[in-house]
Formats: structure tokens, sequence, C-alpha cells
């Protein structure tokens, strides 16, 4: 291999935070060209990695070099002028602004010395960067009437409107659907094409056969190995990342449902109609669905959170009367929400106060905390979950993803409750705590729990479900069994195809 | 025909409240519709104007300016011991001035650069600039300037106030700045989302210290006309415009949430605050009740906007959805 074929090459690269060591000594190399997925579990340093190369942290030790030549980059105005273009993890858009003003974020075309903005220059460029990707949206349209994909591909064009050399994407995918995924796939195949070379950060293994070139291994701040895609495969991977092998990623055993959990009857709301589903206990049914179908706001309305115009909910068999949240709960329906930080957590709180946060009415019936019991059901959940701490007084904030999950659970499971709705469980939790999360739900059903789980990685829904309800545009489509269940069935009844002989 | 229907449009709605508001005024309170009251309205609105306007700056950027009323106070008595020394009225007025961009430059490099809470800084500053004030004056009102200084309050060209000129010259530089310059969209990045705009590469400390400093200048130059207008500097004069002026932001349609919101609303908040006040004294509506009224008025308008956007926001999602 050549010099030449070098687009980037980071060496030794050392990061510090205070208390942890972010990244040791790090070595990263891309190819002109290549699609080249940097891969490693929440926490491992990826994220902090590609914040130094687009100039958002600066670096402790270690040289940079772009095309053999040495660089020093000191911001991310710098980054942007060597050609290095990063989309971050979370959408980044500012949604009282139309997209033009998104796309030129920083660096709006100035007409003169007044630093006037040249708005003219600004639309056309933006409709002609559109164009170009395809993409039919009027640049005055304001991001908040896009939807969820829509500002992805909004990110895409930003991040190409710099001359781009390398275009680090930080889990682009992980509020897309397979559809939307698609597209944004080709599109990343056709900037590779061109000679740009793609920085892919991804949990999800599947993506990296779809669209990898090579994977770089990163574990705990440490650069791990180099593979090629055709050469490797995902128990590798996996086992690389880890450090260990995981052996059954969806553990499931089945059980005969007992008796009727959940039932809703022509529950309609806002962006739902005449929705009818029934949940057993010891089953998990899954609610597949593209963004956007509905199924969140679904279930944040059966939760009581949201409003309904018509229909009824049956929980354990009993009409629900006053509908909120609260005589929800006391009735045993819970929800573990898609955004635990800021629905499901108070993260500046320690875990103990975020485990009795729902029960204090039944924990302490004098209205007075009793620090003893708090202590006792904190630890008590604390152990039974596994929740991987300093103990129970630590932060929330300072628990990794799948952690936070399970002070989520424990918090409802303190509640006595036996419906648990999960609105899409794993996402942004790394492969091993996933298999943790997963093994606690099966335990759960096996209990006679009944849980509903909403999500739109089809391998979880098809892993982990008995049956699977599948919504497009706020209507229940179609019911799979798990034998029936296929992603090409759950895909066109997700875009309203019904089966497939209506193809 | 079309051309103009899309430019009305684009008009703030609180434009049609104060149209309808100084229709009533118009038909119930005497006087009202004169050359010489309606002239007197726009000056005094001209002061609201030019605090709300730094106001407006700040809470779009996220943040609010506590200290502007202390500040015109303070702005005033410098300016006033100046002239009462015998400084030319250039310099007395530059002192005024720069009184007011030491004070924003303080706010700005506190909350800025060194991460203070703002409520926390502004607040404090509040206090000092009224103790400054209070200090510097001895407690006492400084009345009677010469000729020249009350030209800046009382003088006219073409008819019209010196004050409304300046004020209109200020709103349009205003306007540009917000709606044109990239200081202007750095600001509305800045309070959309600051994580954002950093993230993009927008120098957000540099541009929010230049965003305090913007609103002490105007509290500054508000400061010094309101000692030209009423021919007396008081060390309390600017007491409660803070308030005015957070109300004429919130009236004219700027979300606290920051990122949100027009100068131009901000504007025509500020000339609604001063109509409504006007009108009422002109009426014989008590002052005592004109104050609690004010509140009324402020939450019934800010209640009608909550209620307008609710029923956008859910006709839009039947949009989606059907």
């Amino acid at each position: 291999m050549s010099n030449s074929d070098i687009a980037l090459q980071m060496k030794d690269i050392c990061k510090y935070f205070p208390g942890v060591k972010a990244l040791d000594h790090v070595g990263f190399e891309v190819k002109k060209g290549e699609v080249h997925v940097l891969l490693g579990e929440n926490g491992a340093g990826k994220s902090t990695l590609m914040k130094i190369l687009s100039g958002v942290y600066p670096k402790d030790g270690g040289e940079i070099f772009l095309e053999g030549e040495p660089v020093e980059i000191h911001g991310v105005k710098e980054a942007q002028a060597l050609g290095i273009s990063i989309i971050h993890q979370e959408l980044n858009m500012l949604t009282e602004r139309d997209i033009a003003q998104n796309i030129f974020l920083g660096r709006e075309p100035v007409k003169n010395k007044l630093n006037a903005v040249d708005t003219k220059k600004m639309y056309a460029d933006s409709s002609a960067l559109l164009q170009k990707l395809d993409i039919d949206l009027n640049p005055k349209t304001m991001i908040k009437d896009l939807s969820i994909a829509q500002q992805q591909m909004v990110e895409v064009v930003k991040a190409l409107s710099i001359q781009t050399k390398i275009l680090i994407m930080d889990e682009p995918t992980s509020s897309l659907t397979q559809k939307e995924i698609d597209r944004l796939f080709s599109i990343v195949r056709s900037l590779r094409d061109s000679g740009i070379s793609i920085v892919y950060i991804s949990h999800r293994m599947e993506e990296i056969f779809e669209i990898g070139d090579r994977v770089t291994v990163m574990r705990d701040g440490k650069y791990i190995d180099t593979v090629n895609v055709r050469e490797t495969d995902m128990s590798r991977l996996i086992s690389m990342m880890v450090g260990r092998t995981i052996d059954h990623l969806y553990s499931r055993t089945y059980h005969t449902p007992g008796e009727e959990a959940l039932r809703t009857e022509n529950l309609t709301g806002l962006r739902f109609r005449n929705v009818n589903i029934s949940l057993h206990r010891g089953e998990i049914v899954g609610l597949a669905g593209l963004v956007g179908a509905g199924r969140t706001e679904l279930v944040k309305a059966i939760f009581g959170y949201d409003p309904i115009d018509s229909g009824t909910i049956l929980l354990n068999g009993k009409k629900v009367k006053r509908h909120s949240p609260k005589e929800l709960v006391e009735n045993g329906l819970v929800l573990i929400p898609e955004d635990r930080k800021n629905e499901g957590l108070v993260v500046q709180e320690p875990i103990k106060n975020n485990i009795v946060q729902a029960s204090l009415r039944k924990l302490f019936k004098n209205h007075i905390v009793n620090k003893e019991i708090e202590r006792k059901t904190a630890e008590k959940y604390h152990a039974d979950l596994h929740i991987a701490s300093s103990g129970i007084v630590q932060k929330v904030e300072s628990l990794s993803g799948g952690n936070q999950q399970k002070v989520v659970l424990g918090k409802w499971l303190c509640t006595g409750c036996n419906v648990l709705i999960f609105d899409e469980p794993t996402r942004g939790i790394d492969v091993g705590a996933k298999a943790e999360i997963y093994e606690l739900m099966n335990q759960l059903v096996g209990e006679g729990y009944a849980i509903l789980m909403i999500s739109s990685d089809q391998m979880e829904l098809l892993g982990m479900s008995d049956r699977i309800y599948v919504m497009c545009e706020g209507e229940i489509t179609g019911e799979l069994s798990k034998e029936d269940a296929t992603p090409a069935l759950l895909l066109s009844y997700s875009i309203g195809k019904g089966g497939i002989e209506s193809e | 025909m079309n051309k103009v229907k899309t430019a009305f449009s684009k008009l703030p709605g609180i434009l049609y409240g104060l149209i309808v508001i100084g229709l009533i005024f118009s038909v119930v309170a005497q006087g009202f519709f004169t050359v010489s009251n309606l002239l007197d309205l726009a000056k005094s609105s001209g002061l609201l104007i030019l605090v709300s306007m730094g106001m407006s700056l700040c809470i779009l950027s996220g943040y609010i300016d506590m200290s502007v009323g202390a500040l015109m106070s303070l702005s005033g008595v410098v300016t006033a011991l100046c002239l009462k020394a015998g400084t030319g009225l250039l310099v007395a007025v530059l002192a005024g001035i720069v009184t007011g961009l030491a004070v924003g430059s303080i706010n700005g490099a506190l909350i800025a650069y060194e991460k203070f809470d703002f409520w926390v800084v502004t607040y404090a500053m509040m206090g000092i600039c009224q103790g400054v004030a209070l200090k510097l004056s001895n407690g006492n009102t400084i009345a009677g300037f010469k000729t020249d200084f009350r030209f800046i309050g009382d003088g006219k060209i073409l008819g019209i106030y010196f004050i409304i000129w300046a004020t209109a010259l200020l709103c349009l530089v205003m306007t540009l700045l917000c709606n044109k310059t990239k200081f202007g969209y750095n600001i509305y990045s800045i309070g959309g989302s600051y994580q954002c705009a950093s993230l993009a590469g927008v120098n957000v400390r540099k541009n929010l210290f230049f965003v305090f400093v913007l609103s002490g200048l105007l509290a500054s130059l508000s400061g010094i006309m309101l000692a030209a207008k009423s021919n007396s500097a008081s060390p309390i004069g600017g007491q409660g415009y803070e308030f005015d002026a957070i109300a004429a932001v919130l009236i004219g349609g700027t979300s606290f949430e920051g990122g949100k919101g027009k100068i131009t609303g901000t504007i025509i908040g500020a000339i609604m605050m001063r109509m409504i006040r006007n009108g009422l004294n002109l009426v014989g509506f008590s002052p005592y009740y004109q104050t609690f009224l004010m509140g009324l008025i402020i939450v019934a308008i800010i209640l009608i906007d909550v209620v307008n956007q609710h029923r956008k926001k859910i006709q839009a999602t039947r949009r989606v959805y059907k």
C-alpha cells in the first residue's frame, strides 16, 4: 500500500478527563475513498477520538497527519478548513431556523465588510446542495416541520457543504428506520465512490457488513485492531469489542400466556386511530413501525400522559376510569420511555432517590422519608438488577446507558407493577449491556409480568417477541406471531402495504 | 396584490393588537388621538424601546439582563454630574455611554467567559449600579440643565422630537443587525441551542459578550435621554424599566426559551406598553390600579399567544396524520 492512499493518520492520541484516561495512545488510519467503521462499546472512546479530530476537544498527546502532512487542529473552524466534517450523534439542529440557516450555521456567506449575510447566495447554494444529493426539500422549510429522517439528511448536506475530505458520521442511523437507512447508505456509497473518506461509528453490527470496508475496534480507550470487513464475522467483532464472547444476544424462554393484562378497544387519539391491542401475562409483545408511525404517541396515551379522544383501556380486566399516569401506575402499568435521561430519570440525583421516586406513598406511609427503608429498598433493586456502580449513592448521570436503563426498571418494579411498556429499551446501549437487559426482560415475563416493547431494531423485535403488532400512520396494520414474522413482512406492514401479496 | 398579502402576513400579529388598542383609546380617551399626545407617546415609548431592544438580544440568546433599569439611572446621574461639573455636552454624554459599555462588559465577561449564572450577575449588577447612582448623587435628583442638553430631550427636528429620530434610527440599525448580519444569525443560533452553535464553530463567548455590551449601551443611551427629557437625573429614574422591558419583549412574541422572536415584535410590544399607560392616564384610571391592570393585560396577551400556538400545533399534527 503506497502512502498516497492514506487520507488520515492519528498516532498515539491521548486524552484525559478528570479522573479518566479516555484515550490511551490510540492509533487510527483511514484510506482515501473508504468507509471505515469505528466500533466499540459505549465509553470505548470512539466519540472522543472523533471529537479530537473534528476540533471539539484538544488532544493531550499524539500526532495527526492529513495526507502525510502533520496538522494541529485547534477548533471546529480549523478542522472544517482542513476538510474534516462531523455529523454528531445527537441531532444538532436549530428547530426554529430553516434548512439553509442550519446548513450554513456559523459559516454564513457575507457580502460586505459589515458582515451582512448574503441570503441569496445562501439559499441558492443550499438548493444546489440538496439537489446534488437528490433531496426534495425547500431550503426555506423550518427544521421543526421536518421528520427526524429528513433532519438527518439535512445534517448530511450540512456536513458536505464544506469541501469535505473526511466525513465522520457518529451513529447516524440511531433514529432512522430501515427504508431511511437504505437511502442514507446509498448516499454514503456515492460519496465514497467520489473519493471522500468516511468514518462511520455505529453500534449496529449488521450495518458494518452492509456499508463498511474496514473496521477498527476500540475498547476502554485503547486501540484493539483494524480488520477488513470481508475477512471477519460478527462474533469475532463482538468478542474484540467486549473482550469476551457473547453466545446468545436474544435468550428467550417462552411460556403459555396467562390472563389478559392490557387491552385497548378502538383507542383513538391525536396520532393514532382505532387501536385494538391485547397483551397477556408472560408475554413480550413487540410494536413495530417506522419512526413517526405513532407508536410512542400510542403508549404515552395508554400511560395517561397524553389525552385520548375515544375508546377504552382495560388493565388486568378492569376498565381504566381516571386516565392519568398516577392512576395507571397505581394499577400496575408503567412506561419505560425512549428518552430515559429526560423522561425516565432525574439524572442529577443518586440511584437510591430514583429507585424510590415513584413509590414514596407506598414506602413511607406517614409522609416522612425513612432513610433505612430507602436504603434497603434501593439496595434490593441495585442487587437484583446487577446495576454496575460504586453504590446506591452514585449519581445516575455518571452511569452508562445500560445501567441507567436498569435504574428506570428498578424504579418501576419498586412500585409493584405488572405490565411494563418498553419504548426502545436498548437504544444507545452497548452490546454487553443489551444482553443483560434482554435477560432481565426474559426473567420478568417468566415471573408473570406482561411486556409491550416498541422497537425500531428488527433483530430485537424478532428475537424477543412472542407476537408483533405493526403500526403505520397511526393504525395497527398487522399482527404477526413469532413463527410468521420476517423482516420483509414487518417492513411491508410498516409501510402500509398489508401482506406481501398486495404488492 | 399577492405581494401585499405576503408582506402583511410577515408582520407580527401583535401589530393588530396595537392598532385595536389605539382605536379603542382614540374613541374613549379624550385627547388621545392628537398630534401632541401621539408625539409624547412616541417619545416615552422611545426610551422603553431602546432598553427593550437590548433585552431582546439577551432573551433571544437565552439570557436576561436585570441590570438595565439601574444602569439607566446610573448613566443619567453620571452625565448629569459631568454637566454640573462644567464639562461640555459631548464629554458628559460620552461619560454616560462609557458607563453603560463598562457595566455591559463586566456583565458579558462574567457571564460569557467566566460562566457565572446570568441571574446572579445581572441582579448583583442591578444592586451595584443602583448603589453607585445613589452615592454619586447623595440620593438627590440633579435638576436643571443648559439648553444644549435639554435639546436631546425636548428639541424637535422637522417637527418631530430628537428622541423619536434617534429611536427610529436605532430601531433600524438593530433590526438589520438581528436579521441581516452574522452577529444576528449567531444570536439566534446560541439561543436556539448553545451546544449546536458551539459545535458549528460559532464563537459563542465572544458573541454573548457583545450581547451584554449592547444591552448596556442601549440602556445608557436610554438613561441619558430620560434625564434630558425630564430635565432632571434621578438616582432611581430607571427603576422598573427592566421589568417593563422584559414585558415588552414577551408581548412582542419572543420566547423565553431563546432563539425565537423578532426585534420588530419587541418594538411594537414596547409601544403597546406605553400606549396602554398613556391611554389609561387620559381616561383617568387610578395609577394604583394601572400596574395591576398592566399585569393582567400581559397575562392575557401571552395567554392568547399560547392558545394560538397550541391550536396551530394541533392543526399541523392533524394535517400530517390525515
